[in-house]
């Protein structure tokens, strides 16, 4: 019985630690995107053309995207 | 006679009608073809354009009043193959994953499945857009003054080269692989003189085309 309970005891820690590790994944993400959006908006500086500005927005979009996956995660998990 | 009297005017009014509806076609001919240039199509530089001669559309920052765009180039759309294969490889990864975590009977939450599949894909989402990017900002453009190359690589490498035609030297091209042959791309070297770093143009479209036209410039240039 008590051997049934530490299993389920260990899984719950596993699942867990599991949890914070996808949460500080997706937090890290987040930032590269955010760097990602820096360099576009930098590169944008220099050259500017029609799409341009839509790879601006597809960045801006992907951040949006990571956030939203953040906010589900801590939902859901 | 009265029959006859009439049906003129009838047919001066259609005549009229007439002379009025092709001004305004002509106006309206006219000004389309002020706005759209019968080859501005082809100028015009889009998303996915690797060389364009004499493009519109386009603003360099570092600019001179008299200065303009004779060349644009990037890298021929077809060397991002490998990525691109690369990413669809990679997009069947989570479904394999899952199979081979059924097939040893550890099956996770689906909760916990559906957040890693998302992030996994949104993983893939920015490998796409970040070869994508290094590909669309690796610029090189060619000026009636000088030679523009702008690097940008994988986020950390940035940097903007210029030189002024009168310093370049020599002009060469040459085109390796298959590939290359049959998509008609190749690596164009540009030789400075002194101690200005020379120039590589890898990849580009028509090597031969860019070839002439820089030796074009430096010509006139040491004719002027």
């Amino acid at each position: 019985m008590f051997d049934l309970i530490d299993f389920f005891q260990g899984m719950l820690n596993m699942l867990f630690l599991i949890k914070v590790f996808i949460l500080l994944s997706i937090l890290i993400y987040i930032m590269f995107l955010l760097v990602v959006v820096k360099q576009v908006n930098s590169m944008s500086a220099v050259i500017r053309e029609a799409s341009v500005s839509f790879l601006r927005n597809f960045a801006v979009f992907m951040v949006a995207l990571g956030v939203l996956l953040l906010l589900t995660a801590l939902v859901i998990l | 006679m009265p029959d006859l009297f009439v049906s003129e005017k009838k047919e001066t009014q259609k005549d009229t009608s007439a002379t009025d509806q092709k001004p305004s076609e002509h106006k309206v001919l006219e000004a389309v073809s002020q706005v759209l240039p019968s080859d501005s199509i082809d100028r015009k530089v889009h998303l996915l354009t690797s060389y364009c001669e004499n493009p519109t559309g386009l603003v360099f920052t570092n600019l001179d009043d008299d200065e303009k765009i004779l060349l644009f180039l990037r890298r021929h759309l077809i060397t991002n193959s490998p990525w691109i294969f690369k990413a669809i490889l990679a997009s069947l990864v989570p479904l394999l994953f899952l199979i081979f975590l059924s097939f040893f009977g550890v099956i996770l939450p689906e909760d916990y499945t559906f957040t890693l599949v998302l992030f996994y894909y949104l993983m893939l989402l920015g490998y796409i857009f970040v070869q994508f990017i290094s590909w669309f900002f690796n610029i090189t453009l060619v000026t009636n003054q000088r030679v523009v190359d702008i690097d940008f690589s994988q986020l950390v490498f940035e940097s903007v080269a210029a030189t002024k035609l009168p310093q370049l030297e020599d002009v060469s091209y040459h085109q390796i692989g298959v590939l290359a042959s049959v998509f008609d791309y190749g690596d164009v070297t540009v030789q400075t003189a002194g101690k200005a770093s020379n120039f590589l143009f890898a990849q580009v479209p028509h090597p031969e085309k860019v070839v002439h036209l820089i030796n074009n410039l430096i010509a006139k240039e040491r004719n002027v």
